[in-house]
């Protein structure tokens, strides 16, 4: 098992011990929040001063978007020795990682994993269908396609319901766990900048934490929003951790 | 410019497309698939049964008057599938196919890819749960044979006109109704049939065979009132939220992440100027489960087209169009407007 540690800015470095072998870097949700070209670099130079291997995590993307990762991957895949993987979550960037040559893991907003925290919990009488929930959409035609673009790894959350491990056995491809937080949804733009076209909250957002734990009548899991992205948390991954499972590596998000 | 408009009933057809439909697009969730996923969704984006036709005589009934009214009909398959779901769409596909659909709707990449090899001459249209942000985006659905791209909801203006730039295929954007705060094709919320507080009561909602075929006669006002109190509280688009206050979660049920009115009748018709100014070919009224207004929102979408072919100043323009928002009883104001 590989571990992983994900963290969104430079400063977050500091979280970095010697459990986990490899970093995740950038925000896999938000597209106003793009790494710069100099705080990639000095994650480089961590990487290869730790002797870690390094993700590069890409949200979904407008075109301002993908000219500015585009910069980025350029740099990081002309670098001798760096054994690079993006995190891809936008179709219009596949081509440039496939151009560049960095290995393809799939993220989890294209991985379109059920993980509604209600489905866990909803039994009908005399018939289980977590089943159901617990297998994540990707199809026989998507796993050629995918096979096709060289896309070898696929992002999971770990959610409340569990994944379908024979599914996942029997896919070509290693896969990646999220832990502690479950990716449930996301808006447009991080909720306090006001910059949604949505009257949300009366007040000003500007003395709010960063991390907000929300209650939603019907929903008995706290949620919690950071930035324009809405999670819950399950810590709980012990399952996933043995020798046999096709999940191979755990990736941490920790917060400061 | 064309309107594309939602239909779940054959008998509809002829007074949306008297009122100024250009286009028709419809899903199907017949009685098989309802037994067969209950508690899974339907192969498109609406598990309500009422939303959607009911068996594929009626698509093939619906599809026969529309092409005898000289339209196109779409079938909406967007949604993403494991195999035993893909299944489903495919067989549905085959047989849309078979009943002479013009056009599918599609998110599922290898849904796309089967409609291409067994070379089914169908166009392609890519949902808006595909998510296409860019104009990468946009070109990477073009090599994979789609023929236009339906898109999200939470684009700008200016981002909207980069993506039409490329050119080459046909784009299509939301014009009324149903604005979500959440992004469609990234929302992990179930939506539909796993409420506890209404219970029974939802499951008949949305499953109830018999609700389906008496909608048609339930007196439309009753049917919104029922429709609106169920989207409030079973629709995570709409849940009501507190924000923690020292420990426990507060909860305040007068907050809504999407307010109910703002949710059910957004609207965008005073960018139809920009918007036929960069290119965007179709505009969508939104709202398969609609059972009222349905006339109203058409006939308001084409006075407001009408309008923006008009050599009149642009803040002219704006104030017609909010003129005719009023005329159709149709809510404006910020937190209505789709491209503000």
């Amino acid at each position: 098992m590989e571990y992983a540690l994900n963290i969104q800015h430079i400063d977050q470095c500091d979280l970095w011990d010697d459990r986990y072998q490899r970093i995740y870097f950038g925000d896999e949700f938000c597209n106003e929040n793009i790494p710069s070209v100099d705080d990639t670099k000095r994650l480089m130079d961590f990487c290869s001063q730790h002797a870690l291997r390094m993700t590069l995590v890409t949200p979904f993307l407008t075109d301002r978007g993908v000219d500015a990762y585009a910069g980025i991957v350029r740099l990081l895949s002309g670098c001798q020795g760096l054994d690079l993987e993006v995190v891809l979550n936008d179709w219009g960037f596949l081509p440039l990682c496939r151009e560049s040559g960095v290995k393809i893991s799939l993220g989890r907003l294209l991985t379109h994993q059920p993980s509604d925290p209600r489905l866990g919990t909803h039994r009908r009488p005399g018939k289980n269908i977590s089943e159901k929930w617990q297998r994540i959409p990707v199809n026989t035609y998507f796993t050629a396609f995918m096979k096709e673009q060289h896309i070898e790894r696929i992002e999971l959350s770990n959610t409340a319901l569990g994944v379908a491990k024979e599914q996942l056995d029997e896919m070509p491809f290693s896969f990646s766990l999220h832990v502690p937080d479950v990716y449930l949804t996301l808006t447009r733009y991080p909720l306090f900048s006001g910059r949604d076209r949505f009257k949300i909250f009366s007040g000003s957002g500007a003395s709010l934490p960063e991390e907000i734990v929300i209650a939603i009548k019907n929903i008995e899991t706290p949620i919690f929003i950071r930035k324009n992205a809405f999670f819950y948390k399950n810590p709980h991954f012990e399952a996933y951790d043995g020798e046999d499972h096709p999940v191979d590596r755990i990736v941490y998000t920790l917060y400061p | 410019m064309n309107i594309v408009v939602p239909i779940h009933r054959v008998q509809d057809a002829e007074s949306l497309v008297a009122a100024g439909a250009d286009e028709l697009y419809c899903g199907v969730f017949t009685k098989d698939e309802w037994c067969d996923s209950r508690g899974s969704g339907c192969v498109n984006h609406r598990s309500e049964v009422f939303s959607n036709l009911n068996d594929f005589s009626q698509l093939r009934r619906l599809v026969k008057k529309a092409h005898d009214l000289k339209i196109p009909l779409s079938l909406v398959l967007n949604e993403f599938y494991d195999d035993d779901k893909l299944c489903a769409a495919m067989e549905q596909v085959k047989q849309a196919y078979d009943c002479g659909v013009d056009a599918v709707i599609i998110s599922d990449i290898g849904l796309l890819r089967y409609v291409r090899e067994k070379g089914y001459d169908v166009s392609v249209h890519i949902s808006s749960c595909a998510n296409v942000f860019n104009s990468h985006t946009r070109a990477f659905y073009k090599n994979m044979g789609a023929s236009r791209i339906i898109l999200p909801r939470q684009l700008t203006r200016e981002e909207i006109g980069s993506i039409c730039a490329g050119g080459g295929m046909e784009i299509e954007v939301f014009i009324l109704n149903e604005r979500c705060f959440y992004v469609d094709g990234f929302c992990r919320f179930q939506h539909g049939n796993i409420t506890k507080r209404l219970g029974a009561a939802t499951v008949l909602w949305h499953f109830n065979m018999w609700l389906a075929s008496a909608a048609a006669v339930i007196p439309r006002k009753i049917l919104q009132v029922m429709h609106r109190y169920v989207v409030n509280h079973d629709h995570a688009c709409c849940f009501p939220y507190g924000i923690e206050d020292g420990g426990e979660p507060a909860f305040r049920p007068q907050k809504y992440f999407n307010d109910p009115r703002s949710f059910l009748y957004a609207c965008g018709a005073c960018a139809l100027r920009d918007l036929k100014e960069l290119k965007v070919s179709h505009v969508k009224i939104c709202g398969r489960s609609m059972f009222t207004e349905r006339i109203r929102n058409i006939r308001f979408v084409k006075d407001a087209i009408a309008l923006s072919e008009q050599d009149i100043p642009q803040g002219e323009f704006v104030a017609e169009v909010r003129g005719l928002a009023q005329k159709y009883r149709k809510y404006c104001g910020d937190q209505y407007c789709y491209y503000r």
